[in-house]
């Protein structure tokens, strides 16, 4: 069977998984971006999406030469990401109130940042409960497939799928409720 | 309206901040060093030999390039998780080991990285509760060391809310110590006391059962260790703890205790880095530190190699300190009530943190 990290020319994932520190710094390099935005769309504050993407790498990069391709390891990075995201998300609002939520975070705009161009909209994306808002934050602002999220969040394919038509008629709902009043 | 609803959430990506900076030395770190141990284990086969050359060489060049202080740690011997060091971390987590709310969202707290899950109640005592807890570090406090390096941290908060506290800008602090340099020194301890008496406490290694102090000796429990040891009005040196146990005896190093130091000052605690520490987040420089020390009645200055400081009520902040990491910051503290001298242990690895009082700071909002 050809080795896919030939064909995709990643040399950069075979040296890391032979213990070249340096590929394995450049692979982390291509990666830390997208964990974060992972962390941060499942609802994770900055602070949260910190800690998780860095207990994540650690996880992940301890792991690295049980992965045939640099492809499946992304995809276990993603979900590592995600559910440590998720969990020390929960842990944290566990433990502050209610109204400091992570993904309440989005809706306050760091210093410089241009406005949230349709703020209603977001709202009501954040109100949604969080296993369809995962969904829907992977799938629109992730543009991860169906596929992806099924295998990142480890639930079946059709479970994201109606998660994800359930979010958009409540959004559906909601905003046309909204624009009624 | 499907299509123009799904449009309108894939505009919403952008409200995605960008990541920290920061959090890219961190991941980086984190990667590298969750791969050490397959490097060490590719290691023993010849074929790979070379490979573990390559890894070797632009380690050795950046500890070369990282001087004395990357020398000083011990040779060859690479981080270890926390429980070999400490065994009181690796009992199970009760709900009584869990920080307070006010506690673990406290700057000073996530700051240091602290891993909620790993924290422990060492002891209550002095009006506080003590907890040890794993951390990473956050900051290059020496300049060279990676972030994302495991710590070993030492929490205090007192028992009752800050609200209720009759000290309400101070309700704790903590301070951690890298895991590499802790097997080696001890946590620094905490300083304070009355009159009459010095309150010390402090972290040691798994193998150590007592440490000896000011003449008298107490035991280490869980390996954490507290006493109040009577002042000598006639010692004016400083004392150096002791530990002892089926490990050995050796010196409890990074910090020296006033045999005095109620007499000047009450608390002291140092920091690195832009740390959100109120009255001390001043930019990270190399080889300095940021100082706080509260005085106690009848001194009002401290002088710190010729630098002169008044205090303002009983606070005295010092910021940019030129300090060494092997040599103690001396300062001297004079007022009406005569003088009197300190030695503050500055070890560039070990960082202390003030907490902030989060019923104070709503209030001033």
């Amino acid at each position: 069977m050809p080795n896919p990290n030939r064909h995709t020319g990643d040399r950069d994932f075979l040296s890391a998984q032979e213990g070249d520190l340096v590929a394995v710094g450049r692979l982390a390099e291509g990666m830390w971006t997208r964990a974060w935005r992972l962390a941060i769309a499942v609802g994770a504050t900055p602070a949260c999406a910190e800690d998780a993407v860095q207990d994540a790498f650690e996880r992940a990069f301890g792991q690295l030469h049980r992965f045939p391709n640099r492809v499946a390891f992304t995809a276990w990075l993603d979900r590592v990401v995600v559910n440590r995201a998720i969990d020390i998300s929960r842990r944290e609002r566990r433990r502050t109130v209610k109204e400091d939520a992570g993904s309440r975070a989005l809706l306050r705009p760091a210093d410089g940042a241009p406005e949230i161009p349709d703020r209603e909209l977001l709202e009501r994306c954040l109100e949604l409960p969080d296993q369809m808002r995962h969904v829907v934050a992977l799938h629109y602002w992730l543009d991860m497939s169906l596929e992806d999220i099924s295998a990142c969040l480890g639930v079946p394919i059709g479970t994201v799928r109606s998660r994800l038509s359930r979010a958009l008629g409540r959004l559906r709902t909601s905003m046309g409720v909204a624009h009624g009043h | 309206m499907g299509t123009e609803l799904e449009r309108r959430i894939r505009d919403l990506r952008m409200v995605i901040p960008d990541p920290p900076e920061e959090l890219r030395s961190r991941a980086l770190a984190a990667a590298r060093q969750a791969s050490g141990p397959r490097r060490q284990r590719l290691s023993r086969s010849r074929a790979r030999t070379v490979q573990v050359v390559r890894v070797v060489l632009p380690v050795a060049g950046a500890t070369a390039i990282a001087g004395i202080l990357v020398v000083a740690l011990p040779k060859g011997t690479p981080p270890s998780p926390p429980g070999t060091l400490i065994e009181a971390l690796d009992r199970p987590q009760g709900p009584k080991d869990i920080l307070p709310s006010w506690v673990a969202g406290d700057p000073a707290v996530t700051g240091n990285a602290i891993d909620p899950a790993s924290t422990r109640l060492a002891w209550t005592g002095f009006s506080r509760h003590f907890y040890l807890a794993s951390g990473k570090a956050t900051r290059l406090s020496d300049g060279k060391t990676a972030t994302g390096s495991p710590t070993i941290c030492l929490i205090n908060a007192v028992t009752r809310t800050p609200s209720q506290s009759f000290r309400p800008g101070r309700p704790g602090w903590i301070s951690c110590q890298l895991l590499e340099v802790f097997r080696r020194s001890g946590l620094p301890m905490w300083i304070a006391g009355s009159r009459r008496t010095v309150k010390v406490v402090g972290v040691v290694p798994d193998g150590y059962t007592t440490v000896s102090l000011f003449g008298r000796s107490t035991p280490v429990r869980g390996n954490f260790f507290s006493g109040a040891f009577p002042v000598n009005p006639r010692s004016p040196g400083l004392e150096k703890a002791t530990l002892s146990g089926p490990a050995g005896s050796r010196p409890l190093e990074g910090v020296r205790i006033p045999a005095r130091p109620a007499d000047s000052v009450s608390q002291a605690v140092h920091s690195y880095g832009l740390q959100p520490v109120r009255g001390l987040d001043r930019p990270y420089e190399p080889m300095v530190v940021n100082i706080r020390l509260e005085l106690r009645r009848g001194y009002d200055t401290v002088t710190i190699g010729g630098r002169v400081a008044r205090a303002r009520g009983r606070v005295v902040v010092l910021t940019a300190v030129p300090a060494s990491p092997f040599l103690p910051l001396k300062m001297e503290i004079t007022g009406p009530a005569g003088k009197s001298e300190l030695e503050l242990d500055t070890s560039f690895v070990g960082r202390s943190h003030d907490m902030l009082n989060p019923y104070r700071r709503s209030s001033k909002g």
